[in-house]
């Protein structure tokens, strides 16, 4: 058995499973970059080499002439005869290079430099050592940085507000890759012939300062710090409180300080000073600028903003409100989420929430007054439809929706007093949900909740849709009301997942007075604005509709079914309702428009027509075999009875009856109404005579001998349709 | 060294003293997690390379956690096939980027949630999807120490362990490649302890060189160790994570013995 050896450096007894009889320890001591190699003379200042002396180094490239120069080295433009395109060579001053715990840094981070492909960074194509000197190879952008652009002072505004959400959109990619450029200057942004940005640079100061470096004061503005040793960390001007003090802690925060400091000097034509002046006191520029500019410009990198998204969307929202003619636009960063509600347990119906249970009940039934709809596309025939004829699909789906928003209105109108608003409940439950315990989040929702949706059902959708979303970064209250026994509250929260979320929080006090959860939604916040475009939509479909089948009735005229033109007036009023809700929009607008024109329209016709139909007649079979006449002036027809008056010519008898029946298929009027008849004598006159009921049938005016007896005078009379039906039945004369 | 193989515009190596030969993988850790959701082979590939390395660390941590031979070969089993296909690695965003930590977490969550599920179903059937020389680990479980720490503080333990093998056997098979294999075995206790302390006169006797050469020998060879001792536990941690402050933990774990 052997003794137990002992490590030569650390004097540590050895375990058995040691890697290769070696001390563990110590073999991860030596993991550590070591100081020894770090030199204390003072380098020489760095002279780039000439244009001839790089091109021996490179054989590969046409080197064409040295187009910049700094204490971070110096850059060329080259070219790459075989792949035929201008590239950028950075070469990097020797003191740097000599460091070995350098290359492994370098190595390392000019791969992960190399991952970020996005047109707003500047590509780093290759990386590597010729001749002693370290160089990066890199996309060539042909034109200006924005220090060459702000050596004549500021820039107009406008330029300014075109650059930043590109210097934005850059940066997010980078700090969503990890990197954090840490050197954020006019000099690293490029700006080619197309105006496009182009961010240079990420990540040098990183692998080219390492960690914990003291710091250089008072250098010229735009020169890079350098330390004793020759170590680059950054440019003082640009650099955010936390990177001075400790380089090795800096966050991606850091980059929205030089990037405050940039939008600063852009619309200043000015470092901001130790008290930091507002640039709309300086120059003419909207004022809500000032707030995105200082905020990004805060001493703290908690006060700044989280994320470089977020000034790229305040620079837009300003820019788009100052424009008249933006539409309603959707934001160019889209969150994952995409714009359907997330977690929702209130029913939502074009998109406006409902949350009294009773509006809630009524549209459920109103989806049974939609199947009227069906009944007239298939001629399906429904128990009952034949009483609710035109009306099924109306009242049925638009008049139990209507109905709907009719008992929400009333419900909101209850509004409490605020010292009655249960908020703390609302954010312990909140907590929960934050905390991820769903289960526990169901068990203490209200029973209504419950009813709605099972536990295991509300913990899936809450795992598959708030759990992505993350941790909540910032929870702002919004809005909250009170309607009576319900209490809804909005924030507008920033979760880890989606930056800019609204909550609706939506409880009910129950029988036992505790208030509980009974809906929870979480929104993307553009998408209250594109619900309400899609509401404004569908708002104008429904009022276009209108129209199509006003095209469909007119081309199935003169018979069009009665259906079809109530269908018509419903789709119209459905538009216009929905428009009227979504009038802040252009469609909302434009679908109220549309729907009240064809509503108007079909109102009109359906009146006319009416009128039309209950006043025409047709002239059927006439029979006169003794020379005597009737003739009809005019018909009118109501839901009770139908007078006809008219002038007789009575030359065969002395006196006859003049009566007005109906034919129908059952039995002739057994009872005639004392208005149906009328004595007439011999000569002309007129005549009124009204018939009792209007049924289906045949009308008809009969002259008959007074003691009795078949008529000897007959007319046949009646609507287009009943004329058609009586000559088929041909009667025979 | 030929031109990468992508076709980029390669250096020749007249051109340049020492050329960087561009790679283009990242880390495999980094592979894993960028691949995210989705079930690349490259992703995969990565994902099976490190489970290859790392398995015995696992194994030994349920070992410790009190399961029988053959249950913790089958759970170390499982518990990879479970990793490989079913896109685990998503969750691995809560952790900080490392797979060393990922791998624990997921393991002992395995181990609560998972098992009893598992042990329902029948054995047998199933092709293990890694070669994992489950028998062999049970022979070095038996010779390690005993000692009274926490499972967890074993896993890590061992997992430090692990990463050093696996790097000294990196370097030993360079070294065999170039035919200094025999340097090697003498100049290897020169990773151990400070550059001055290291009795160069005595290696140089030894191995029949000057002293200065000998000098030379070590630095390169403490140098390579340094550089493969950081890539491989590069291989296991995202990019934005610090190497520094992962060997700061490990140099813990070791110490805590």
């Amino acid at each position: 058995m052997d003794t137990e050896r002992i490590c030569p450096s650390c004097q540590k007894p050895l375990a058995p499973d040691v890697p290769l009889g070696l001390c563990p320890e110590c073999l991860i001591k030596s993991g550590f970059p070591t100081g020894e190699e770090s030199a204390g003379a003072k380098r020489p200042p760095f002279t780039p080499p000439t244009v001839e002396e790089l091109a021996k180094l490179f054989p590969q490239l046409e080197i064409l002439e040295l187009i910049g120069k700094g204490g971070m080295g110096a850059v060329y433009k080259a070219r790459q005869p075989r792949l035929n395109r201008f590239v950028a060579l950075k070469i990097l001053p020797p003191s740097i290079g000599s460091d070995p715990a350098f290359a492994e840094r370098f190595a390392r981070e000019a791969q992960a430099l190399a991952q970020l492909n996005h047109p707003g960074i500047v590509i780093l194509y290759e990386f590597g050592q010729a001749g002693g000197l370290h160089f990066f190879m890199m996309e060539f952008v042909d034109g200006i940085n924005l220090r060459q652009l702000l050596v004549n002072g500021r820039i107009a505004p406008r330029e300014a507000l075109a650059i930043v959400p590109q210097i934005c959109d850059a940066l997010q990619f980078a700090h969503d890759h990890g990197i954090v450029h840490r050197d954020i200057k006019p000099e690293n942004i490029l700006l080619d012939r197309r105006g496009r940005v182009k961010v240079a640079d990420f990540g040098l100061a990183k692998i080219i300062g390492g960690a914990n470096e003291p710091v250089a004061v008072g250098r010229p503005a735009g020169a890079p710090l350098l330390t004793e040793t020759g170590k680059i960390i950054g440019t003082p001007q640009y650099m955010s409180p936390e990177q001075i003090a400790h380089p090795a802690n800096v966050d991606h925060r850091a980059d929205i300080y030089a990037l405050g400091v940039v939008f600063y000097q852009m619309l200043t034509g000015e470092l901001p000073g130790k008290t930091i002046e507002p640039p709309s006191k300086k120059v003419h520029i909207d004022v809500r600028l000032d707030e995105v500019v200082l905020r990004a410009l805060e001493k703290k990198p908690e006060l700044r903003y989280q994320q470089v998204s977020e000034v790229k969307t305040m620079v837009e929202t300003i820019v788009n409100s100052e424009s008249t003619t933006a539409p309603v636009a959707a934001p160019s960063t889209r969150t994952r989420a995409d714009q359907s509600p997330l977690v929702h347990i209130i029913e939502t119906l074009f998109g406006i929430t409902f949350t009294s249970p009773g509006a809630i009940t009524l549209i459920k039934v109103s989806a049974l007054g939609f199947l009227a709809f069906l009944s007239f596309l298939g001629d399906i025939p429904l128990p009952g439809m034949h009483h609710f004829f035109g009306f099924s699909g109306f009242s049925g789906f638009f008049g139990l929706i209507g109905f709907a928003f009719l008992v929400e209105f009333v419900e909101r109108r209850k509004v409490k007093t605020k010292s009655s608003y249960p908020l703390p409940v609302v954010e312990s439950w909140l907590a929960i949900m934050d905390a991820g315990n769903y289960a526990q989040s169901w068990d203490t929702a209200a029973k209504y909740f419950q009813k709605a949706i099972t536990k295991v059902e509300w913990i899936e959708r809450s795992q598959s849709a708030r759990q992505p979303q993350g941790k909540v970064i910032s929870r702002q209250l919004r809005t909250a009301r009170r309607f009576g026994s319900r209490f809804i509250v909005t924030f507008d929260t920033a979760f880890a997942g989606l930056k800019a979320a609204v909550e609706t929080v939506t409880f009910s006090r129950e029988h036992d007075g505790q208030w509980r959860a009974i809906g929870y939604l979480i929104l993307p916040a553009y998408a209250e604005r594109a619900q309400l475009g899609w509401l404004g939509k569908q708002a104008l479909f429904f009022a276009g509709l209108a129209g199509v089948l006003g095209i469909l009735t007119i081309c199935l005229s003169p018979n069009p079914p009665a259906l079809l033109v109530w269908s018509i007036l419903a789709a119209a009023l459905f538009g216009i309702i929905l428009g009227i809700c979504a009038r802040r929009n252009p469609f909302g607008k434009r679908a109220i428009k549309v729907g009240s024109i064809n509503a108007a329209i079909w109102l009109i016709v359906l009146i006319a027509a009416n009128l039309h139909q209950s006043t025409t007649f047709y002239i059927g079979q006439t029979s006169f075999p003794n020379g005597d006449s009737i003739v009809i002036t005019s018909v009118r027809r109501t839901k009770e009875q139908m007078v006809v008056k008219g002038h007789y010519n009575l030359v065969s008898t002395d006196r006859a009856r003049l009566a007005l029946y109906i034919t129908t298929s059952s039995t002739n009027s057994t009872h005639p109404d004392s208005r149906q008849w009328v004595q007439i004598s011999k000569g002309q006159g007129d005549f009124e005579l009204t018939h009792p009921h209007v049924v289906p049938g045949l009308p008809h005016l009969n002259m008959y001998p007074v003691g009795g007896g078949g008529p000897f005078a007959e007319l046949y009379f009646g609507t287009q349709a009943e004329a058609a039906e009586e000559g088929r039945l041909g009667l025979g004369y | 060294m030929s031109t990468s193989t992508n076709g980029a515009p390669g250096f020749s190596d007249s051109a340049a003293g020492e050329y960087q030969h561009p790679v283009f993988a990242t880390t495999h850790w980094s592979v894993v997690l960028k691949a995210g959701q989705s079930d690349t082979t490259h992703a995969r590939d990565a994902l099976a390379r490190l489970c290859q390395t790392y398995w015995y660390p696992l194994y030994a941590y349920v070992r410790r956690r009190d399961h029988s031979v053959h249950d913790a070969q089958d759970l170390t089993q499982a518990f990879f096939a479970r990793l490989l296909e079913r896109h685990w690695v998503s969750d691995a965003k809560q952790e900080r980027g490392r797979f060393r930590t990922f791998l624990l977490t997921a393991m002992s969550r395995f181990l609560s949630d998972e098992w009893d599920k598992l042990r329902a179903q029948k054995r047998g059937g199933g092709i293990p999807l890694l070669p994992l020389q489950l028998d062999t680990g049970e022979t070095r479980y038996g010779h390690e120490p005993a000692d009274n720490s926490t499972p967890e503080q074993y896993f890590e333990r061992r997992w430090a362990l692990t990463l050093l093998d696996t790097v000294l056997q990196r370097l030993r098979g360079e070294y065999d490649r170039e035919g200094k294999g025999a340097l090697f075995a003498a100049l290897h206790p020169t990773l151990v302890g400070d550059r001055e302390l290291q009795p160069y006169a005595k290696l140089a006797d030894g191995l029949g060189m000057q002293e200065g050469a000998v000098k030379v020998a070590v630095h390169r060879l403490r140098k390579r160790y340094r550089q493969l001792l950081r890539e491989e536990i590069g291989e296991t941690m995202a990019e934005s994570e610090d190497i520094d402050e992962e060997l700061r933990h490990l140099f813990a774990v070791l110490a805590r013995r």
